[in-house]
């Protein structure tokens, strides 16, 4: 298990109203493992996220990873966020990539970063877009340079929080198997947001499905259909059925 | 686009050159008030040959630079202190709302009577009038600029010093260009303003000089011949200056407000 979740409680106080997000949540992570956390909005996936990132703290209970407690931010854990907006404007879409490598010193040379930022971008076919400005790239390009800066440094586990939720359908598909191919070569361990009951399916290997309310984790369910995982599979709708019972309650 | 806009403002001048002529030569003004552009022109070209305009101009220039300068330091450390201090954002936003309302050229007779009427009086009005704009619109910046921005920059191991240095400054840059072109206005006006007042020691008075010590000696032509060289410093920094900088940046990377 590589990441570790215990006893995770979180509260927001707003307007002098206490609101319980999760109470004594529980759960593990294996290494390699691509993890989705499913449930309605509302429902506290992101703010686990982000607790898992380091962005918001946690109340009281433990996040450990390789058995170490998390309490900030840190490159072992790389966000990749909805928002087209995460890249930076002022950088081209090589600069973007090479900026995390020249933060980390990953590359002896400059010459030697822009050439693993570009066959990184070559990845997600982007080659021939390294020297645009994100403002000149459509939302999915967007997303997948996001992805690809986050790979870069090779993070031990990639946060992504509904990454392709504001993409047109035909866009998602392609942008969800680039997904996987990532995935299957670099052996990253995903925890994968998404409120999208047949995203989840396609992605994953285990879902954790979650509902409103504090005692939030209604179930965890794994996930062992084969891939190629195709959208009319006798299983996936097998799935879904199950996993929309659960939600439903 | 660009081109057209400059061919279109020396067409409209030359068309009120023109009409300038027109009532000129009507006879219904005298010269001495409303002088011939020819006469105008010629003027400006001798100020410029004989070295007495450019001397003047370099001399208005100079200070401007310098005042700008050092309002521009000042500015970005008054902010940038706010961002990473919170208590000292209050006395920060306090003094700009105090001071900015304040048009440079009021201070004058209390910075006469603190600094004297020298230079040094002239570069603090134009700090003074460059600061305050400038702190305010890179206050806004900074606060404007999404979280998403941040929060990635720490994902990826920045500090809070390389988190200004990285993240605030380039994405408050649509703000802090508006500032600096305020601030360059404001600057531009009291420095005139304040070298009229002040008049010249040791024969070095600046434009505001130039143009005031004309009138004294009823050379109207000389007078115009002072604000042309005004408007086009103006026009240049607005068009060669502003312009470009926005060009090559805010509006390259699609980040205008």
């Amino acid at each position: 298990m590589i990441l570790e979740i215990k006893n995770l409680t979180k509260v927001f106080i707003q307007n002098g109203n206490k609101l319980e997000v999760h109470r004594n949540l529980s759960f593990g992570v294996n290494k390699g493992e691509f993890l989705c956390i499913l449930g309605p909005s509302g429902c506290g996936k992101s703010t686990l996220l982000k607790e898992i990132a380091g962005f918001e703290k946690k109340d009281s209970g433990y996040i450990t990873l390789n058995g170490n407690e998390i309490s900030k931010t840190e490159i072992n854990r790389i966000m990749v966020f909805q928002d087209f907006d995460q890249l930076f404007p002022w950088k081209t879409v090589l600069q973007n990539v090479i900026f995390p490598l020249k933060l980390n010193k990953i590359g002896n040379s400059n010459f030697e970063k822009e050439r693993i930022a570009r066959k990184y971008l070559a990845m997600v076919k982007l080659e021939d877009f390294c020297d645009y400005y994100p403002h000149q790239l459509s939302g999915g390009m967007k997303q997948r340079v996001a992805l690809i800066r986050a790979l870069v440094i090779k993070p031990e586990i990639l946060l992504m929080d509904e990454p392709f939720g504001s993409v047109d359908a035909q866009t998602r598909d392609e942008l969800q198997n680039m997904l996987l191919s990532i995935w299957r070569r670099f052996n990253v361990t995903i925890i994968f947001v998404t409120h999208d009951i047949h995203e989840a399916i396609l992605l994953s290997n285990r879902i954790i499905v979650m509902g409103k309310g504090p005692d939030n984790i209604k179930k965890i369910i794994d996930n062992d259909i084969p891939f190629p995982r195709k959208e009319n599979q006798q299983q996936i709708f097998n799935l879904y059925e199950k996993i929309y019972q659960f939600m439903k309650v | 686009m660009k081109s057209r806009g400059l061919n279109s403002k020396i067409f409209w001048s030359i068309i009120l050159i023109i009409l300038w002529q027109i009532i000129y030569a009507t006879g219904k003004f005298s010269p001495l008030i409303f002088p011939s552009a020819l006469t105008i022109l010629n003027s400006l070209y001798k100020s410029i040959v004989s070295g007495e305009l450019m001397y003047q101009t370099i001399y208005s220039i100079n200070l401007i630079f310098k005042g700008l300068s050092i309002g521009l330091i000042l500015a970005v450390f008054l902010s940038s202190l706010s961002i990473l201090f919170k208590p000292f954002r209050g006395l920060v936003e306090t003094l700009v709302s105090i001071a900015h309302p304040l048009p440079g050229i009021a201070l004058l007779p209390l910075i006469i009577l603190w600094f004297g009427a020298g230079e040094i009086s002239i570069i603090f009005i134009i700090v003074h009038s460059v600061v305050w704009p400038l702190a305010l619109n890179l206050l806004t910046g900074f606060k404007s600029i999404p979280k998403i921005y941040k929060q990635v920059g720490n994902n990826y191991g920045l500090n809070s010093f390389n988190i200004i240095r990285h993240i605030m400054i380039p994405a408050s840059l649509p703000y802090f260009l508006t500032g600096m072109r305020i601030s360059w206005a404001r600057a531009w006006r009291a420095l005139i303003s304040a070298e009229m007042i002040f008049g010249a020691t040791g024969g070095k008075g600046g434009l505001g000089w130039f143009i005031f010590k004309s009138r004294v000696f009823m050379d109207t032509p000389g007078l115009f011949a002072g604000l042309i060289v005004i408007v086009v410093i103006g026009m240049m920094v607005e068009d060669l200056i502003f312009d470009k900088l926005e060009r090559e940046t805010i509006k390259k990377w699609g980040m205008t407000i």
